[in-house]
């Protein structure tokens, strides 16, 4: 990519080894490729500035493109966004979704049903594998004034009803909540950030 | 003290104005797009002429960059005379639906909040007219 001969090309450059900086968790392809958009938009919004009569083309482009610092943010919460909403590592999820936690009601709502999904999906799914460590004592057992998925001290005078089907539906339990709340913070992650929810403002104002 | 008071509320105004321009952003960055492909600096000379909608320049392609990936547009590098290329941005189908779903949010929105200025008007207007006198 050749820069025009006619402007200063130095604060350029400078500008955009302040956004590569910023830019240092995106992969090497991505990060080029947004370098070399904006190297071309400020190398002709320059030549733009010099053929106007500017004194100094390239720093009055720089300064029209704004604080580099904060470009590279935009861009990387933007590749971050996208991350997200394409991953499936509910630690991931629980962490971004924790992040924008204090910024309202619903986010933080999302935070705990989040917590609370995830916490059923491993409680399920570690009652499956104590079931394989203690049999006798890890069930489902219904007794008077007692209703136990999981593992009760006491046996006596209780029947345990899942039997042999204890360990698949506590795996079939912990898949539907780990599935059902990746599904759930990931669409609401994709909406909040989308222009899609302008159209659920209509609701609340029409 | 007025002076203060005066100051609190010129930034707050500002601040209004400036997230409602930010709100609107995708809404006039699709509908730009509509009819042409455009790279960057095109579609921000459309904006300032057609809107006076003036951003700082570096946010439009983190935008631009999240309508791609909610697949609302699409891009291609092309090789031009300035030597340097440029990247062309167009709407996809999705993305011509969301202009036109936006579009309809738009309107009804505006006219809705237009009935509620009414009354308001009328009496800036009558105030304006009775201090002509």
């Amino acid at each position: 990519m050749s820069s025009l001969p006619r402007v200063n090309a130095d604060p350029v450059s400078e500008y955009l080894n302040t956004v590569r900086a910023g830019l240092k968790k995106l992969g090497d392809a991505d990060r080029e490729e947004i370098l070399a958009e904006i190297r071309g938009h400020l190398l002709e919004r320059a030549e733009e500035f010099s053929s106007r009569g500017f004194s100094h083309p390239a720093e009055a482009a720089v300064a029209a493109m704004g604080d580099a610092t904060e470009v590279a943010r935009q861009f990387a919460e933007t590749t971050a966004r996208q991350k997200v909403s394409r991953s499936i590592a509910p630690w991931t999820l629980l962490r971004a979704v924790g992040r924008i936690a204090a910024t309202g009601a619903a986010s933080f709502i999302m935070f705990l049903v989040g917590v609370v999904g995830y916490c059923c999906a491993l409680a399920f799914g570690l009652v499956a594998i104590a079931k394989v460590l203690m049999p006798t004592k890890v069930g489902f057992w219904i007794g008077p004034h007692m209703l136990v998925w999981g593992m009760s001290q006491t046996t006596a005078g209780h029947r345990e009803l899942a039997g042999e089907y204890f360990i698949p539906i506590s795996l079939a339990i912990a898949f539907v909540f780990g599935s059902g709340t990746t599904l759930l913070l990931r669409t609401w992650m994709r909406s909040r950030f989308s222009v899609a929810n302008i159209l659920k403002a209509k609701k609340s104002v029409g | 003290m007025y002076m203060a008071m005066a100051s609190k509320l010129a930034i707050r105004s500002e601040h209004w104005e400036a997230q409602l321009r930010k709100g609107c952003l995708d809404l006039v960055i699709l509908a730009v797009l509509w009819e042409r492909r455009l790279y960057g600096l095109e579609i921000l000379r459309e904006l300032e002429q057609a809107s006076g909608l003036a951003l700082a320049e570096g946010t439009l392609y983190p935008i631009l960059m999240r309508l791609k990936q909610d697949g609302l547009l699409k891009s291609e590098w092309v090789e031009a005379e300035a030597g340097h290329p440029r990247k062309y941005y167009w709407l996809t189908p999705a993305g011509q639906e969301r202009a036109i779903a936006m579009t309809n949010v738009w309107e009804d929105f505006s006219r809705s909040i237009a009935r509620l200025l009414v009354p308001m008007k009328r009496s800036t207007d009558e105030l304006t007219t009775t201090s002509k006198r």
